[in-house]
C-alpha cells in the first residue's frame, strides 16, 4: 500500500480530526449551558480520569476486562482455527457442520447473556463463554474459506516430499492461511471486546462494563464518559497491534 | 535393464463426472519405464498424461489395473519419487533454502545436515547467490530451479516432471532442459517427463511415449537414437520429430472432435 502522507502528517491529521469533530462541538455544547449531568465539561472529565487512574479503580477495571477478553479470545483461537482447518480440508465434516455454523453465526453474543447467567451464574466462566462464542464463529468461517483457497499444488508438493497429514497442517496449511487468519483475528478481537463490555454491563461486579453500569446508577456521567474513552483507546490499540502484525505476515 | 515403473491396464475414472456420469480420464495404460531412462510422455491436452504422472507420484489413487514401482504397488506418495510442478508449487513464506530443505525437515535431518545438502542442491542447479531469496523475488526460470533442487534434495530414484518448463520463456527453457539432462546423466536417475511439446520430447527423451486422446492410453513408444547433446536444427532431429508429430496430430484432431465441454487449451 502506498503512503502519500508521511507518518507524522497522518498523526497530525488524526489529532486535528479528534479536535474538530469531538472536542470543539463538546466545548460549544458545554458553554451553551448543557447541564453537567448530561454532558460534563472537559476539565471535569480530565479530573475524573486523573482521580480514577490514581485511585486505582480504572486500571483494575480495565485489567479485569482485558484479562477476560484475552482468555476468551485465546480460547476461541485455539478451538476455531484447528476446527476450521479440519472443516476446510475434509468435505464430509464441512457438510455436517455447515448448517449449525450458518445458524449460530446469526445468534449474536448478547443473546447468550441470559443463558450464560442461567448456566454459569455471575462466575467468570459465563463471561469467558460469551467472549469465546463471540470470537469463535468470526474466526471459524474465514479459516475455512482460507483453507479452501490454499493452492492445491502446495499440498501436493508437500506430499511428494514425504509430508503426512499433520505436517501438512503445520507446515503448509497454517502458514498459507496466516495472512487471512490475522485479518480475521483483528475483526474477531473487536467483536470479543465489544461483547465482554456488554456482558459486564448486565452480569458483573468488576470490569469496565461494570464501572460504566455502576456510574450510570449513581448518575456519574463523567465516570461513564471516562470509561467509554478507555474502551475506545484500548480497542484502537489492539486494532493497531493486529494491523501491524497483518502487515508483517502479508506475503 | 530393470523395470522401474510398471503400468498394466491402468485406468482412472472420476466418479462425479459431467452430468453425473462417471468419465474415464485414462484407460488401459500399459507402460514399462526402465531404470535410468529418460522417458517423455506427449499427448493432446486433456489426454490424462498429467493424471498418469500424479498416479505414479501417489497423489491420485489408481482406479483400475496395476501400477508398480520397483515391483511394489504404489500406495501414496513417497520420498523415492520427486515431483516438479508446472506451477512451481513453491512455499511463498519460505526462502529458497527453506523450500529446498522441506523434504529433509520432514525426514528429520538435523539443521546442519539439511543446510549442507540444500546448499549443494541449490548450487547444482545454478541458484548460488539466491539462497536467502523468497520465491516472489525470483523469475519463472529461477523458481523452477528451486522446484528441481527441492525435489533432488530428497535424492529420489525417480524424478517426475509435469510440464515443468511450459511457463518459462524460450531461452530459459533451453537452459533448463540442458541442466535437467546433466542432472539425469550425472546421477543415473529415472526421469518421467510430461510435455505437450514434441520438440522438447525429442530433445530430452531417450524414449517417447505418445498418448491417445481421452480416455488416454499409450499409442506408440518411439526410441530416440540420437546422441546427446542433440542439435534441434539437424536433419536427423527433424526426421525424428516427424513420426511423433504424425501420431500426435491424429490424436489432437480426435480430441478436438470429442471436446464438447472441454475447457479450451491449445495443444502443440
Amino acid at each position: 500500500m502506498s503512503e502519500p502522507f508521511p507518518r507524522w502528517q497522518q498523526l497530525l491529521l488524526g489529532l486535528a480530526g479528534i479536535f474538530l469533530l469531538m472536542l470543539v462541538p463538546w466545548t460549544i455544547a458545554v458553554t451553551m449551558g448543557v447541564r453537567p449531568i448530561i454532558l460534563p465539561p472537559l476539565p471535569t472529565i480530565l479530573q475524573t480520569a486523573a482521580s480514577l487512574l490514581t485511585g486505582g479503580g480504572l486500571i483494575s477495571a480495565a485489567l479485569v476486562s482485558l484479562l477476560r477478553v484475552n482468555v476468551g479470545f485465546a480460547l476461541a483461537l485455539v478451538t476455531a482455527v484447528p476446527l476450521g482447518i479440519l472443516l476446510g480440508r475434509y468435505r464430509l465434516m464441512f457438510l455436517a457442520a455447515e448448517p449449525s455454523v450458518e445458524s449460530f453465526r446469526f445468534v449474536i453474543p448478547f443473546a447468550w447473556i441470559p443463558l450464560a447467567i442461567l448456566w454459569f451464574g455471575t462466575a467468570e466462566t459465563g463471561k469467558i463463554f460469551i467472549i469465546w462464542y463471540a470470537g469463535f464463529f468470526v474466526l471459524l468461517l474465514p479459516t475455512i474459506s482460507a483453507v479452501l483457497s490454499v493452492d492445491r499444488d502446495l499440498v501436493k508438493a508437500a506430499r511428494t516430499l514425504g509430508a503426512g497429514e499433520f505436517t501438512i497442517f503445520r507446515k503448509v496449511v497454517l502458514p498459507a492461511i496466516l495472512p487471512e487468519l490475522v485479518t480475521a483475528m483483528r475483526v474477531a478481537f473487536a467483536i470479543c471486546w465489544i461483547s465482554i463490555l456488554a456482558a459486564e454491563l448486565v452480569a458483573s461486579r468488576a470490569g469496565l462494563g461494570y464501572l460504566i453500569a455502576d456510574a450510570r446508577e449513581l448518575l456519574q456521567t463523567d465516570v461513564v464518559i471516562v470509561g467509554m474513552i478507555v474502551i475506545g483507546c484500548i480497542g484502537a490499540f489492539y486494532n493497531w497491534l493486529f494491523g501491524w502484525f497483518e502487515r508483517r505476515v502479508g506475503h | 535393464m530393470t523395470v522401474k515403473i510398471e503400468a498394466r491396464g491402468v485406468g482412472k475414472q472420476y466418479s462425479v463426472g459431467r452430468g453425473g456420469t462417471p468419465f474415464a480420464a485414462l484407460q488401459g495404460v500399459d507402460l514399462d519405464v526402465q531404470e535410468g531412462e529418460f522417458l517423455c510422455i506427449v499427448g493432446p491436452s486433456g489426454c490424462g498424461k498429467s493424471t498418469f504422472l500424479q498416479m505414479v507420484a501417489g497423489l491420485e489413487p489408481v482406479s483400475e489395473g496395476s501400477l508398480k514401482i520397483n515391483g511394489h504397488p504404489v500406495r501414496g506418495p513417497g520420498a523415492d519419487r520427486g515431483m516438479v510442478f508446472q506451477s512451481y508449487a513453491l512455499f511463498p513464506w519460505r526462502t529458497v533454502m527453506g523450500n529446498i530443505e522441506f523434504g529433509l525437515e520432514v525426514k528429520g535431518h538435523g539443521a546442519r545436515e539439511r543446510r549442507e545438502i540444500a546448499l549443494r542442491c541449490a548450487h547444482n542447479v545454478g541458484l548460488r547467490g539466491f539462497e536467502q531469496a523468497y520465491p516472489n523475488q525470483l523469475s519463472g526460470g529461477m523458481k523452477q530451479r528451486v522446484g528441481i533442487a527441492r525435489a533432488l534434495a530428497n535424492d529420489p530414484e525417480v524424478l517426475l516432471m509435469d510440464e515443468p518448463f511450459a511457463a518459462v520463456d524460450a531461452q530459459t527453457r533451453e537452459m533448463l532442459q540442458e541442466e535437467v539432462l546433466s542432472i539425469w546423466r550425472k546421477a543415473n536417475r529415472t526421469v518421467l517427463f510430461v510435455t505437450h511439446s514434441v520438440q522438447e520430447a525429442v530433445y530430452l527423451g531417450s524414449r517417447i511415449a505418445v498418448m491417445t486422446a481421452r480416455p488416454g492410453h499409450i499409442k506408440t513408444i518411439l526410441d530416440v537414437d540420437l546422441p546427446y547433446p542433440r542439435d534441434i536444427t539437424s536433419a536427423e532431429f527433424g526426421n525424428l520429430m516427424k513420426p511423433v508429430y504424425a501420431v500426435l496430430k491424429d490424436e489432437v484432431l480426435k480430441a478436438a472432435h470429442a471436446a464438447v465441454a472441454q475447457p479450451s487449451e491449445t495443444a502443440a
